[in-house]
């Protein structure tokens, strides 16, 4: 039995609009990740769709059953983490991530609720963001569990972009169990932005003792540009590999699940958390609320 | 001579650079182009924009068209624009604009018409002509080479104030230094070594004889370039900003009042709203 997981890290840029594209670019991806013998290939946000499509994020949404169905024969000894469009039989859609391989699509559970995507919980509608407008917010984080030929059951979260700027997600992945959580992002680049993303997810990394696993979208969409440099961070907060900024890169990396048991009995971060705390932080949100 | 920018404009330029090349390769590589027209003045902005538009997209796929109008447009300019081309390696052409503004005045004359202190009554009127023959110019040319775009030139300064022609200079596909202020568009010119002489000009449109855009503004770039900082980027009351420049309010409440009479110009003309899918309301779509 293995206690290391390798991770591949697909940094590609989506063009918006073209489905057919953008699913070759993953399955390419797919198998370049099957020949580095990765155990799971993580995509970027809205990996299928561009994150700029505004109003044909609809019709991205219907496109894309007929190429899940493809990728899922091309995924059938590894595990895939991609950022889709998701369409509700109620016409909803959400920006969501959904985890297959190994000739099933992966059930999330949270909390006793089972989820088959990740929704994106925390969505940006503010300065260039207006994920309100298209979508609707998912209501929990669930986490996926995949069965590793050689390494057995491993729990993996999943957060989406905003998601991972508020400490709440990542922590209620982490809480429920998760490994690793895939932190897959569509970030334009503003003059700070690399810089400050680093931070947050090393310190999404330490103060949860978890491997994060960033995975940012690359290129360029209606001028505005996607930073790329998709990484993965240790429970202690190092940068363990590293893509190029900007380009479309893949590189892998692995997550080493003893050592991850044996940090987390060193570092009781997830032990230490207080009910009394999280008590006390949803108490002054209904206060802030009242104001 | 080395450029110093104020605080609050200071910004890593080397990673900006690569930001402006990598928005247009993908923006011209999502859209089916590979060619880029751009046309050079022998100012900063089209100068910096025709560096940037080379790296992204290779000397052999950047063309420069010198518009220059006799008797208006400085001889210095012209020497500067073709300096450049030359020094880039980009084909270029020089295609002068007097004869084609004699004809559309000679259609026209009222543009002319005097006021009684000797000058013209609405030059503004008679300038605009002149950014709009050089718009058709340079969409000409690009129909011509087919698979091209023409990249515009303004920057963020400009763009706030209105400071441009509707469908003149303004009239363009991308705006590739659109996001930076002019003073950083100077300080980048420096970095990445264009002549001096270019970055060291009075910034001015050239659409009427003598012209400066500080001259006509009332107050220099490095002024200007902070309060709209402060307005825009910081969202300060216009109070404020006069009290943290320590410059008078009423420069401040001037440039403010320009960036309101001009968001026309940033926006797509409104359309009247009648049905359910209004375009640019409901139906909202990307460039790409």
């Amino acid at each position: 039995m293995r206690t290391k997981l390798s991770i591949a890290l697909a940094q590609v840029a989506p063009k918006m609009g073209d489905t057919e594209g953008n699913f070759a670019k993953v399955l390419m991806n797919v198998e370049k990740a099957r020949a580095a013998n990765a155990d799971v290939v993580v995509f970027p946000e809205l990996a299928t769709s561009g994150y700029l499509s505004q109003g044909i994020f609809l019709e991205m949404a219907e496109r894309e059953a007929t190429y899940l169905g493809r990728l899922m024969k091309a995924a059938k000894d590894i595990y895939v983490v991609l950022g889709i469009v998701e369409e509700t039989e109620y016409g909803t859609l959400y920006n969501s991530a959904i985890v297959l391989g190994h000739g099933r699509v992966l059930v999330g559970e949270a909390g006793g609720v089972k989820q088959m995507c990740y929704r994106k919980c925390y969505l940006p509608t503010y300065g260039m963001f207006e994920e309100h407008r298209w979508f609707a917010p998912g209501e929990r984080v669930p986490v996926f569990i995949l069965d590793v030929p050689d390494v057995g059951r491993v729990k993996a979260g999943i957060v989406i972009c905003e998601d991972f700027w508020h400490p709440l997600p990542v922590a209620a992945a982490c809480l429920r169990g998760a490994q690793f959580v895939c932190a897959i992002s569509s970030s334009p680049k503003t003059l700070r932005k690399p810089t400050v993303v680093d931070s947050i997810i090393i310190t999404r990394a330490v103060e949860n003792c978890s491997y994060i696993v960033f995975v940012n979208s690359a290129g360029s969409e209606d001028m505005v540009n996607f930073w790329g440099g998709s990484k993965i961070i240790s429970p202690e907060g190092d940068v363990l590999v590293s893509a190029k900024e900007r380009e479309e890169d893949f590189v892998t990396g692995d997550i080493d699940l003893y050592k991850l048991k044996k940090l987390r009995q060193l570092n009781p971060m997830l032990r230490d958390e207080r009910r009394e705390i999280i008590e006390d932080y949803l108490s002054a949100y209904e206060e802030m609320r009242k104001a | 001579m080395s450029l110093q920018l104020p605080k609050e404009l200071e910004f890593d330029w080397e990673n900006a650079c690569q930001d402006i090349v990598n928005a247009i390769r993908w923006h011209l590589k999502n859209t089916n182009s590979e060619k880029g027209v751009i046309g050079l003045s022998g100012g900063l902005d089209s100068s910096v924009t025709a560096i940037l538009a080379v790296k992204a997209l290779g000397k052999e796929n950047v063309f420069g068209f010198v518009l220059p109008e006799h008797g208006v447009t400085p001889e210095e300019d012209i020497e500067d624009a073709l300096k450049l081309a030359k020094s880039l390696e980009i084909k270029n052409k020089l295609i002068e604009i007097t004869p084609i503004v004699e004809a559309i005045v000679k259609q026209i004359p009222e543009v002319l018409e005097k006021s009684p202190d000797g000058g013209l009554k609405k030059p503004l009127a008679y300038g605009n002509v002149k950014a709009r023959i050089r718009m058709i110019i340079l969409y000409a040319n690009a129909n011509l080479l087919g698979n091209a775009q023409v990249l515009g030139t303004g920057n963020k300064s400009e763009l706030l104030l209105g400071y441009s022609t509707k469908y003149g200079d303004h009239g363009v596909d991308l705006l590739p230094i659109g996001d930076l202020y002019k003073s950083q568009v100077r300080y980048l010119a420096e970095k990445l070594g264009l002549f001096e002489r270019i970055w060291t000009k009075a910034p001015a449109p050239r659409l009427l004889k003598d012209q400066t855009a500080e001259g006509e503004i009332g107050v220099d770039y490095n002024v200007i370039d902070r309060v709209l900082y402060y307005k825009v980027d910081e969202r300060y009351d216009e109070d404020k900003i006069a009290d943290e420049l320590h410059i008078s309010k009423e420069i401040v409440r001037k440039l403010c009042s320009m960036i309101i009479q001009s968001h026309h110009k940033r926006k797509s003309p409104p359309i009247c709203k009648i049905g359910s899918a209004t375009i640019n309301w409901d139906w909202r779509m990307p460039v790409e």
